[in-house]
This record gives structure tokens, C-alpha cells and sequence, in this order.
């Protein structure tokens, strides 16, 4: 399994997925011109990573803006996740949040609701 | 605020709406709310209204911040097809308002989309959640197509 890494731009984020068993990282900003072909590699590599055996992710997730569209992109990688820890590997999500941003602690917070897979809010 | 209480336009830009220009506008906007002049949810709904005209306005069209002595008004426009522009302002004026319109786009976002959207159908969700008001007309212009003009009311008392 190899890495996966895009580097960030003024509306992406660098997203970092390991193929060997450390953290993965979203970071920066998400408001792609189209999110669904933005985050298609992620998926697709997610879609491999669960035919893999010894799976296990900690996905760190700190994002400073996202649009509409990416949330919706985040919510279907997170379930991709889920699926993925229901099939026996190890993964869980880390929503890191700036402790002063109410509203992207009230993201993490509805995405925790709405996931079943163990996931922390972190502030910084 | 002017004295006289007319409006002030603060951003203005009419023509094509480039992933380039968008950027441009984020990082400006982005500054505005680290200095106090602008609220938070303002770049949010900008962001939903340009992308919405470069997704689905053909690429172009108007968009607008301006304030007045009471608000400050996000305005996006852009020419459609009469029968479309006319069914988007039905659709806009029956969203759901302020926390049910935030309830309606955690439900969509839950939602398998068809193949091939342009978009998850959230940004008009976002707008509808954000903003004190939310106001959408279709004006009639020539050669069968309509002027959509969707404007966004943030009391300057609500800032975020």
C-alpha cells in the first residue's frame, strides 16, 4: 500500500494517507472548485486500504475553513473510515479545532454525532 | 456607515468567477474578519454564492457585499432560463430558516447523490442557515431568460 499525499493550494488542503500504519492528516483550507473530484483519490485510495490487511489509521482532521460541498466529501470519508473499522482495522478520526472557532467545534461535534467510529475533538 | 444611511458597496465584481478570483476573495474576506469588518458568516455565505454562480450560473454573473446602516447584504445575479430562474426562487423562498436549515443540510449531507452532481444541494442550506434574511427574485429579461438575484441579510447586530 502506498502513501497518498496532495499538496495543499489557497482552497485545498494537504491531505496525507499512509500506507504504512501511522497518522493521516487533512489540514488547511477545503473549498475545492469541485469537491467530489477533489477528494475522489482519498476515496479511492480508502477504497484499497480496506482490501489491505493489518489495517489501522488515526485520521487527524484540522481544517481551518470547508465549504458545503467538502462537508459532505469529509462525511463520506469518514463513513469509508467506519466501514473500514467495521471490517476489523483499527481507525478512528481527530478533529482538531482552534479552541476560539465555536463553529468548526460544532462541525466536529455533529460529524461525531452522526459517525460510529471513535472520534476526538481536540482544541488547540 | 455613510451618514446619510445609504448603502456602501464593499466588494464588487461582475464578469467570470474563476477558482483563482474565488481564492483572491477568500484571503481578502478572511482579512476583513480578523479586523472586526466583516462577520465571520459572511465569508461563509460569499463562498456558497460564488461557487453557486460558477457551478451553476454558468461561470458568471454579479456578486455584491454592501452595507448599510442596519446590515450588511451578500447579493449574487446571474441570467437563466426564465422557467429555471423562476423554479430556483420557489425552491429558495420554501427553504427552511435559521437551526431547521442547518437540520435539512446535516439530513442531505447523509444522503447518497446522483451520479454526476455538480454538488451536494447544501449551499443554499448554508446560505438560508446563516443569514438573518434571505430574499430571492427573478426579473425579467430579454430573450426569455431571467436575472436571479439571491441577496443575503446579515443584521449588524448578528455578527458572528
Amino acid at each position: 500500500m502506498t502513501d497518498l499525499e496532495l499538496l495543499p493550494t489557497g482552497s485545498t488542503p494537504r491531505i496525507l494517507l499512509p500506507g504504512t500504519a501511522a497518522d493521516g492528516w487533512i489540514e488547511g483550507n477545503c473549498y475545492p472548485e469541485n469537491a467530489f473530484a477533489f477528494f475522489e483519490p482519498a476515496m479511492a485510495w480508502l477504497r484499497e486500504y480496506r482490501k489491505a490487511s493489518g489495517r489501522r489509521l488515526t485520521l487527524n482532521v484540522k481544517l481551518d475553513y470547508f465549504n458545503t460541498s467538502s462537508s459532505k466529501c469529509l462525511l463520506d470519508l469518514f463513513s469509508s473510515l467506519q466501514d473500514a473499522k467495521a471490517e476489523g482495522g483499527e481507525m478512528r478520526i481527530v478533529w482538531h479545532y482552534c479552541q476560539d472557532d465555536y463553529d468548526m467545534r460544532e462541525s466536529g461535534e455533529e460529524f461525531a454525532q452522526d459517525l460510529k467510529i471513535p472520534f476526538e475533538l481536540r482544541p488547540y | 456607515m455613510n451618514p446619510d444611511g445609504a448603502s456602501r458597496i464593499l466588494f464588487s465584481r461582475e464578469g467570470e468567477f474563476t477558482p483563482a478570483l474565488e481564492e483572491a476573495l477568500f484571503s481578502e474576506l478572511r482579512l476583513a474578519v480578523e479586523s472586526g469588518a466583516l462577520p465571520k458568516n459572511a465569508v461563509r455565505i460569499a463562498i456558497e454564492m460564488v461557487q453557486n454562480l460558477r457551478l451553476h450560473g454558468g461561470g458568471g454573473g454579479h456578486f455584491t457585499i454592501r452595507s448599510d446602516a442596519a446590515s450588511l447584504i451578500l447579493e449574487s445575479a446571474n441570467s437563466l432560463p426564465q422557467a429555471a430562474a423562476e423554479e430556483l426562487v420557489a425552491r429558495i423562498r420554501a427553504l427552511p430558516r435559521g437551526s431547521d436549515a442547518a437540520q435539512a443540510a446535516r439530513k442531505r449531507r447523509r444522503e447518497t447523490l446522483p451520479p454526476g452532481a455538480k454538488g451536494a444541494g447544501l449551499g443554499l442550506l448554508e446560505i438560508a442557515h446563516l443569514a438573518g434574511e434571505m430574499e430571492a427574485v427573478a426579473q425579467p429579461l430579454s430573450g426569455g431568460n431571467s436575472l436571479l438575484v439571491i441577496r443575503a441579510i446579515l443584521q449588524h447586530t448578528l455578527r458572528a
